[in-house]
């Protein structure tokens, strides 16, 4: 290349670098905690909106991602992240209506590989614990599992193949959930701060704190 | 270990692991355990000018969860124990304790497997052990 042609380059590049410098400085904030993490957790979320659509038998909820999901960056990541709101406001402690929904929604990654038994889905197999940490209660659950389960059909032809662990290792499987705490650990709730983690198997969570404020006292 | 020890109990041992950073951690203490007790040791370091969310004596917090096929159990080990003074090391920058359990006087042997511990202490979570339960047979 010639001297002139260096240049050209040189400021091309360097237009590129503004452009991009300029774009990401005026960029609207990522509603996400960015770090190191390999994962990420969404900070502004609307929990109401998981409140509103309900959590179905026993607080269960639904096994899906939404706005408040954690997201996971780093495909080889292996644990759970959940997420939950900073604070909530209660009038009573009545459990009717989701009136003190506490909703709680998580990822786990697994490695198929990995022993973890399961009855049914991974989602369901993850402990939640929750401590009040003032009177210093602890309380914890499951999701429930689903009702009439119909079992799987056998195959058309031949027999259904059975893969071992060693042919399940490297496979990440992704679940979602997100229950009702409130419902699926029996928690009174109280004004008080929780502490809240998942664990199952050789998984464990972040650790979330939720501020409980009683409203109308 | 030649002496009996009282479990669960709240004093610094031989196999006690140790804490390099703020937190709690376990350890499975293969030698004190036998097939009919499954002890594991901890030790807690949490620092003192930051709030972790820990009210009152810390070994009265730890909450201890173990898994295994399925079932599960969450416990306080040390919720009833009288904690004194010089149970708790302190140090310019943390408060030091150490406990050590017997995993069997919390979750029942069913068959042979991989089980699960971890315990959490305020906003710290410890490592997840992975024990080895041979088969009763």
């Amino acid at each position: 290349m010639r001297p002139n042609t260096y240049t050209t380059v040189a400021l091309l590049v360097l237009g590129i670098s503004v452009a991009a410098g300029l774009y990401f400085y005026h960029a609207p904030k990522v509603e996400r905690t960015l770090s190191m993490q390999p994962y990420s957790i969404p900070d502004n979320c609307d929990f109401n909106q998981i409140i509103k659509r309900g959590f179905g038998r026993e607080g269960g909820g639904f096994l899906d991602e939404n706005q408040c999901s954690p997201d996971i960056h780093d495909l080889k990541f292996l644990g759970i992240v959940i997420n939950a709101p900073k604070v909530i406001h209660f009038s009573s402690t009545d459990t009717e209506d989701n009136q003190n929904a506490i909703p709680i929604s998580g990822i786990i990654s697994h490695d198929l590989g990995t022993y973890l038994d399961r009855k049914s889905s991974l989602a369901r197999s993850v402990i939640i614990v929750v401590t009040d940490i003032k009177a210093n209660e602890t309380w914890s659950g499951k999701i429930p599992g689903p009702q009439n389960l119909v079992p799987r059909p056998k195959p058309l032809h031949g027999e259904e193949k059975i893969f071992t662990l060693e042919e399940m290792k490297g496979r990440i499987h992704h679940e979602w959930f997100n229950p009702n705490l409130f419902n699926i650990t029996g928690m009174e709730l109280r004004e008080t701060e929780y502490l809240v983690y998942a664990t199952v198997g050789p998984h464990k969570s972040n650790v979330v704190t939720i501020k409980a404020i009683k409203e109308g006292k | 270990m030649d002496s009996v020890i009282e479990l669960p109990g709240i004093s610094k041992s031989a196999y006690s692991p140790s804490i390099k950073e703020f937190g709690i951690a376990l350890a499975f203490s293969e030698k004190e355990s036998s097939k009919d007790k499954k002890i594991i040791q901890g030790v807690f370091a949490l620092p003192k000018n930051q709030d972790i969310k820990v009210y009152g004596q810390p070994h009265k917090s730890i909450v201890v969860t173990i898994n295994f096929d399925g079932r599960y159990v969450v416990t306080k080990p040390f919720e009833d124990i009288v904690v004194l003074a010089d149970d708790i090391e302190e140090t310019k920058i943390a408060q030091v304790g150490y406990f050590q359990f017997d995993m069997y006087d919390y979750f029942e042997y069913t068959h042979a497997g991989l089980y699960y511990v971890v315990s959490s202490l305020g906003t710290y979570l410890s490592n997840i052990l992975h024990i080895p339960i041979e088969s009763k047979q």
